[in-house]
């Protein structure tokens, strides 16, 4: 059988503040955006039909900035270990992770939230939760919205 | 065009002078938060509104089912009464009455309506997995993943991911496994000649 619903491709993961047991996602329907909330043992879903679709609101947040300074501090912490004896084999093994952490923050761009206004609701997106991601989502709900007015499939009621 | 909008972070509305553009960056006058939208053609469309039910004129008009002062103007595609403009609900280009809406729903049967669902395969899983450490435990673990496992091995999985069995089987095999280990032990326990 088919699949329904497609995750809409490079635009990534996202979670809701600090829920960190909480995955979010959004999927493409035959004729809406579904946003997935997936905690482990349950799934919750929102739909958002393309037709209704006003606009997309991008805030940009300083994410990038507090992740860049929380990985630079670390790394600096670990550094500053060092002078009090602590041998290099272990600084580069605590201190790697969170410079890797610290370079693919400084590469992925600036963060951000999302939004999408319809009539009667603004809903925030869990992802692109960068910058550089808002374009895919762009092009992605203007190749929708005109094929959504198509009549959706829908399984018969019992 | 002058665009009419909402931050999402104060909830200020605001108006902008946007030109022709579809895409622009503005910011909000209530917490100065930059903001860039990108407008759809829904934005300079009018909101739908519903039609409102006719009365009947004439004794050979059709009534709707549930109105029967009310013209009716539709059949619905779930149980084939005949509806009014006012129980004719729009859902995914079919026309259904309130009534099939309410049992679609009930019976999970519209998944359109559906707006959450409960992973029993991961959860029968977790109980097993759990059984296997929690040694005495096991005792309400491993039977507990096996009933949930049959109890809900017919159900919808994820609405995402379709149904997948392959999680109720291992559940299975493990919390059996894991029971047949703990009675072993017991067994042993119990009938060993002791010294």
């Amino acid at each position: 059988m088919a699949k329904t619903y497609h995750p809409i491709p490079k635009i990534g993961t996202g979670r809701f503040g600090f829920q960190v047991a909480i995955r979010s996602r959004l999927y493409a329907g035959p004729d809406h955006l579904l946003i997935v909330q997936n905690t482990g043992y349950t799934e919750e879903y929102k739909r958002i039909f393309y037709k209704d679709i006003r606009y997309l609101m991008v805030m940009e947040t300083y994410g990038q900035t507090r992740q860049g300074m929380a990985s630079g501090a670390i790394i600096l912490l670990i550094l500053f270990c060092h002078l009090f004896g602590l041998p290099w084999l272990a600084v580069g093994l605590m201190g790697v992770p969170f410079l890797i952490w610290f370079i693919a923050n400084m590469l992925l761009g600036s963060m951000c939230r999302c939004y999408l206004n319809t009539h009667v609701q603004t809903v925030q997106l869990p992802a692109p939760r960068r910058m550089k991601k808002v374009p895919v989502l762009r092009a992605f709900l203007l190749s929708q919205i005109p094929s959504s007015r198509l009549a959706g499939t829908e399984q018969p009621v019992a | 065009m002058t665009s009419a909008l909402e931050c999402p972070k104060c909830k200020t509305a605001f108006k902008v002078d946007s030109g022709d553009a579809e895409e622009f960056s503005s910011k909000c006058p209530g917490c100065a938060a930059d903001l860039e939208t990108f407008l759809f053609p829904a934005f300079t469309r009018q909101r739908e509104v519903g039609a409102a039910a006719a009365a009947i004129l004439d004794t050979t008009d059709a009534s709707c089912f549930y109105h029967p002062q009310k013209q009716a103007a539709r059949i619905c595609d779930g149980c084939g009464r005949m509806i009014c403009e006012l129980c004719s609900i729009d859902l995914s280009g079919r026309h259904l009455c309130p009534a099939c809406i309410s049992s679609g729903k009930k019976k999970g049967k519209i998944t359109t309506l559906e707006n959450n669902r409960t992973r029993w395969d991961s959860i029968a899983l977790s109980l097993a997995i759990f059984g296997i450490f929690l040694s005495v435990a096991a005792i309400i673990l491993s039977p507990a993943a096996i009933y949930i496992a049959i109890r809900h091995w017919n159900d919808s999985g994820s609405l995402v991911t379709g149904r997948s069995k392959g999680k109720f089987v291992v559940a299975v095999v493990i919390a059996t496994v894991t029971l047949v280990f703990y009675a072993g032990i017991v067994a042993v326990l119990i009938f060993l000649p002791h010294k």
